[in-house]
């Protein structure tokens, strides 16, 4: 034997090899183990009782996939290590793009009066509740002294068209003043309208047509769902979000409109319709989002709420027919299904920020409020909206880009957003799948770290991961297939419908 | 609904005196057999459907008196998941432990090489 070799018994000692970390959980008869970086193996009880007892056979099938994903080590070398701290590098990458979206709040108003609607919204009369050209141009600022190279400034309201000129004029000085900075330094900068296109001109596409802005809107399934979710004067909202899709793909391309759904107590029963709808209307992707507790959707519970166990069905229900439909041909991904496996399958982070950790409030997206308030995250604004100005960061008339981002609102979202640390989420096997949200757990449970056992968010992600985990290793091999696919397209944050009108 | 109680006989042994339905478990924990860590830790996964109390007993035992919260009952397999759950809270205490240094050290080596 060459001495600068182990010889092979070196190498099968039962016992001989030292666990690296991870975490596990009952997945119904079998254990599920998950390591620092997302790797996940499924493991018969007795098999993980071997495995942590290091009594585990080396020449068993489940001793080399464990080796393999770096649950085990049983060599001194640091390889191991080594691979695990670049993949978990890679997993936070997250970090270096220090707040890439800027939201621009640029009017409360709103033709629309939805029931669930995310923040307060007030007659289209009231001009008092558009944003200013000086706030705005002090969120631009902003936006220029972000670390991150690529930036993406959305438009939201209120119904941001309502005020169209300020897009125009934050568009077209955001690219001004990038212009003018030394190539090197230079943005890469996108625009997207979050819009219920209801207000869609000629001349807003026109504009559309030599800038780089996309739109988003909200279609909550077919029309009378739809329209009942989001009355309007003349009952029109969902022709007239269907006729401004078909205007904005004849005008702009037909990938320059995405679509995100909320899930209403109307919506529980027509999980197939719902997604048959966005088919027909002819996307390639549906975002299953359930309601937030937020805004008029609190204040208007009895009639939009449901409980946390029927969102899971409606999910489940859903993502069924999704998987039927792609088996018979029709190409159709769920975003939140490819988010959360592409960190369960992939290296890779997906640059979502209502699912990281630490939470992406303040340091992966902020907003600019009409008034020139500055908030961590939609929610909070929304919050705000409801009186709770817990999440306010400080204002752009009155505070520096220093005192808003290194301030102790922001320093306490990130501080109480690490759900490696976090009671409960701790001991989670699905924590690197997972995030936090303390402006919810604040919202529903008065405490920016929140309650594990009773909380809507955990229930619902860990019911949604185990039964993907079900579908990826169940007898059917399709899900496993698809799921494979969907993890394998463009980059995931290209794909996520940004906002919601 | 009066208070039943599910009783252990003695410290050490695992039977159980099922008296009714239950809305409190006294439960009395060996805590040679079971780290303090792993206890709390259990408590506060089942603190959706029970308020916990625990009390030193002597040096070697803990009383944790699960009471239902509110008007619900405990669940009839309450004890045995409690049981379950030590073993199994344990055994990630004891994977921390275990693994406490080499997670220490992944995570200096992939942020001090991070281009951040």
């Amino acid at each position: 034997v060459n001495p600068e070799f182990h010889g092979p018994e070196y190498y099968r000692q039962n016992g001989a090899y030292r666990l690296l970390p991870f975490r596990f959980l009952d997945l119904d008869e079998s254990r599920v183990v998950v390591n620092l970086v997302g790797e996940h193996q499924i493991l018969s009880r007795a098999d993980f009782q071997r495995l942590v007892t290091h009594t585990l056979d080396a020449e068993s099938a489940a001793y080399q996939d464990l080796k393999a994903k770096h649950f085990l080590a049983d060599t001194d070398s640091e390889t191991p290590t080594r691979l695990l701290a670049t993949k978990l590098r890679t997993k936070y990458s997250f970090l270096a793009g220090f707040t890439q979206l800027h939201i621009f709040v640029v009017t409360l108003r709103c033709d629309h009066s939805c029931h669930y609607c995310q923040v307060s919204r007030v007659t289209s009369e009231k001009s008092k509740y558009d944003m200013t050209r000086e706030a705005a141009s002090k969120g631009i600022d902003f936006a220029f002294r972000s670390p991150a190279k690529h930036q993406k400034i959305e438009f939201q309201g209120g119904e941001p068209l309502m005020n169209f000129e300020l897009i125009r004029y934050v568009v077209e000085e955001a690219e001004r003043r990038n212009a003018a900075r030394p190539e090197s330094t230079r943005k890469i900068i996108e625009f997207a309208i979050a819009t219920n296109l209801a207000s869609l001109t000629d001349e807003i596409l026109s504009f559309c047509q030599s800038h780089p802005i996309c739109f988003s809107t909200s279609l909550d399934g077919p029309p009378t769902l739809h329209n009942t979710n989001r009355p309007r004067p003349g009952n029109d909202a969902y022709e007239r979000t269907v006729e401004g899709i078909a205007r904005v793909r004849e005008v702009l391309g037909h990938g320059i409109v995405s679509a995100v759904m909320t899930t209403t107590r109307l919506s529980l029963e027509q999980p197939e319709a719902i997604v048959d709808e966005y088919v027909s209307l002819g996307f390639d992707h549906v975002f299953l989002r359930p309601i937030s507790p937020y805004g008029f959707a609190v204040r208007t519970t009895q009639r939009t709420g449901y409980a946390r166990a029927s969102f899971l069905e409606f999910y489940c229900r859903a993502l069924a027919h999704i998987i039927e439909l792609n088996r018979a041909g029709t190409h159709l991904v769920e975003i939140y299904a490819q988010i959360i496996l592409t960190k369960m399958l992939t290296p890779y982070a997906t640059g979502y920020v209502d699912l990281q950790s630490p939470a992406g409030a303040g340091i992966g997206a902020v907003v600019y409020n009409y008034d020139g308030d500055v908030y961590a995250s939609d929610e909070a604004r929304m919050l705000a909206e409801m009186g709770d100005k817990t999440f306010r960061l400080g204002s752009l008339a009155e505070n520096s880009y220093e005192e808003i981002f290194g301030g102790a609102v922001l320093r306490d979202l990130v501080a109480s957003s690490m759900n490696d640390a976090l009671p409960g989420c701790a001991d989670c096997a699905y924590q690197p799948y997972c995030g936090a949200d303390p402006v919810e757990n604040h919202a529903t449970q008065g405490d920016l770290v929140g309650h594990r056992p009773t909380s809507d968010f955990c229930t619902r992600n860990m019911g949604i991961i185990s039964h993907l985990l079900r579908l990826y290793h169940g007898s059917d091999p399709y899900p496993r297939e698809l799921f494979a696919a969907w993890t394998q397209g463009a980059p995931i944050a290209a794909l996520i419908p940004t906002g919601i009108e | 609904m009066h208070p039943m109680r599910l009783t252990r006989h003695t410290h050490r042994t695992l039977q159980w005196s099922v008296i009714g339905v239950a809305i409190e478990a006294e439960i009395v924990i060996d805590t040679s057999i079971h780290d303090l860590e792993a206890v709390k830790r259990l408590c506060y996964s089942l603190s959706n459907e029970c308020i916990t109390r625990l009390e030193r007993v002597d040096d070697t035992h803990l009383r944790a008196t699960c009471r239902a919260i509110g008007d619900a009952q405990l669940a009839a397999d309450f004890a045995g998941r409690f049981d379950n759950g030590l073993i199994d809270f344990g055994i990630r205490v004891s994977l921390a432990r275990e693994t406490a240094s080499i997670r220490d050290l992944i995570f200096r080596q992939a942020f001090v090489e991070a281009d951040l």
